[in-house]
């Protein structure tokens, strides 16, 4: 025993289990990596990311040849899912809109709450005519002429002809529009009629007609609906652009700036009268 | 020519350690050898006791690196079982393959049991029990069948060298020959 303990047998086994004892109480007392592991980790990180380039290379290389029959199959399965998921799309972006317009009407239906609203989409217009186009709702939905159409920017016009899935909108680019409206920019709160103007229309622009020639209206006022049993109040229907005298000399008319591009509407509001 | 023996077992545990830590071993029931433990053992059947210890020490550290033990613990195993193959096998067994198989299976049977306790069993999960069957026996298993091809290995990388050190000290003494190689009169 004591030969042992002389031996350098011993002495080497203690240093051993010494210092292993040593490193195994420094990790566990400072939670910190020590400096053998650090400096193996950092020597076998780039061999191992070698070895496994190499290999995914090589099973690469043997997959072209003995998994192609497998390649076919998987990929007919990954068309068909994106066929499938194409048609999800397509569904999903007519849901979207279909939501866009559900909440516009409710932001309309909120702010007029007296008139019941009915959605309603653009289904074509005449080349040649800037001032109407034809919706796809109707009689059969409760629209009757005269009733307002707008969307969230502001006032498009009114239904003139009904049949009974499809509308006729006149624009308030027409000639034979005629909407009261009150500038309530201005200090006296000006009121007028909003219409068509055979020069300006074609630019895509409306008047505001029968100021006083005292008026108050500036360029910038925003122009909104006046209120009445066939129109609600407070629609935006677009701000002045310009003011200018009328021929007779007696009043004047602001040229205004629709909110609204009536040219390229898509989906409207239709508030229908109260009956 | 010693150095070249000690040499060349850090660099094959080197590459151990790497081939044990990525993809290319099959998975067999979802587990994969541990090869620097047999490789450990069969080299230490080979060498003395002291140098046996030494190599448990290494191999324990390169054991260590990429487990989630503490670092020191399979280093402190393998210098007992490494002491112990060396003079099990120099003094009770014969050096054969059955002997080979059931002592790297008893050692790291043990080694894993350890493992087992300590990280599992005594934190008290549920279904403990699963985890010792489904990845740590497949593991013990598949590490027991590489054991032969790794004792065919150590066995060249120690017995060789080792051999050829005797050899070379034979030849020179015989011959009178030098360290430089140049012969020389007596």
């Amino acid at each position: 025993m004591q030969n042992f303990l002389k031996s350098k047998l011993f002495k080497i086994l203690f240093a051993c289990t010494a210092s292993l004892f040593g490193i195994m109480a420094f990790e566990i007392s400072t939670n910190k990596p020590i400096f053998i592991k650090t400096i193996i980790t950092a020597a076998a990180k780039p061999c191992t990311n070698a070895i496994i380039s190499a290999h995914y290379s090589v099973l690469n290389f043997f997959n072209s040849f003995f998994r192609n029959g497998i390649y076919k199959e998987e990929n007919e399965i990954l068309k068909q899912e994106v066929a499938t998921l194409r048609k999800k799309v397509v569904e999903y972006n007519n849901i979207k809109s279909e939501n866009v317009q559900l909440k516009q009407a409710l932001h309309i239906k909120n702010s007029n709450k007296n008139f019941n609203v009915e959605i309603a989409s653009f289904v074509g217009r005449s080349p040649n005519n800037f001032a109407n186009f034809t919706i796809d709702s109707g009689s059969g939905k409760g629209i009757s002429a005269g009733d307002v159409v707008l969307t969230k920017n502001g006032l498009v016009g009114t239904i003139t002809n009904v049949s009974n899935n499809q509308s006729t909108v006149t624009t308030i680019l027409g000639l034979d529009v005629q909407i009261p409206a009150i500038d309530s920019d201005s200090e006296n709160d000006e009121k007028g009629v909003v219409c068509g103007h055979a020069e300006f229309s074609k630019q895509g622009f409306c008047i505001i007609d029968h100021l006083n020639r005292s008026h108050s209206c500036k360029v910038g006022d925003i122009i909104s609906t006046f209120g009445n049993s066939n129109y609600p109040e407070n629609i935006v229907i677009g701000k002045i652009r310009e003011i200018r005298n009328n021929k007779n000399g007696m009043s004047c008319f602001a040229i205004i700036e629709p909110a609204e591009n009536v040219m390229c509407v898509k989906d409207v509001v239709v508030i229908k009268r109260r009956k | 020519m010693l150095y070249k023996k000690w040499i060349l077992l850090v660099v094959f545990s080197f590459l151990f350690l790497i081939l044990q830590s990525t993809e290319i071993l099959a998975l067999v029931f979802n587990a994969k050898p541990t090869l620097i433990f047999p490789f450990a053992i069969c080299c230490a059947i080979f060498l003395k006791k002291e140098e046996a210890s030494i190599l448990g020490v290494i191999c324990g550290f390169f054991l260590d690196c990429f487990s989630n033990l503490i670092f020191g613990f399979s280093s402190f195993i393998l210098l007992i079982f490494c002491y112990l193959a060396s003079v099990i096998c120099k003094k009770y067994v014969n050096v054969c393959l059955i002997n080979i198989l059931v002592l790297n299976f008893i050692f790291f049977f043990f080694y894993c049991f350890l493992i087992f306790i300590f990280k599992y069993l005594i934190s008290d999960f549920e279904c403990v029990w699963a985890i010792w069957l489904h990845n740590f026996l497949p593991s013990i298993i598949y590490t027991t069948i590489t054991a032969p091809i790794l004792f065919i290995l150590s066995e060249k990388i120690c017995f060789n060298t080792k051999h050829r050190e005797k050899n070379s000290k034979k030849y020179s003494k015989a011959n009178n020959i030098n360290r430089k190689g140049k012969a020389y009169e007596q």
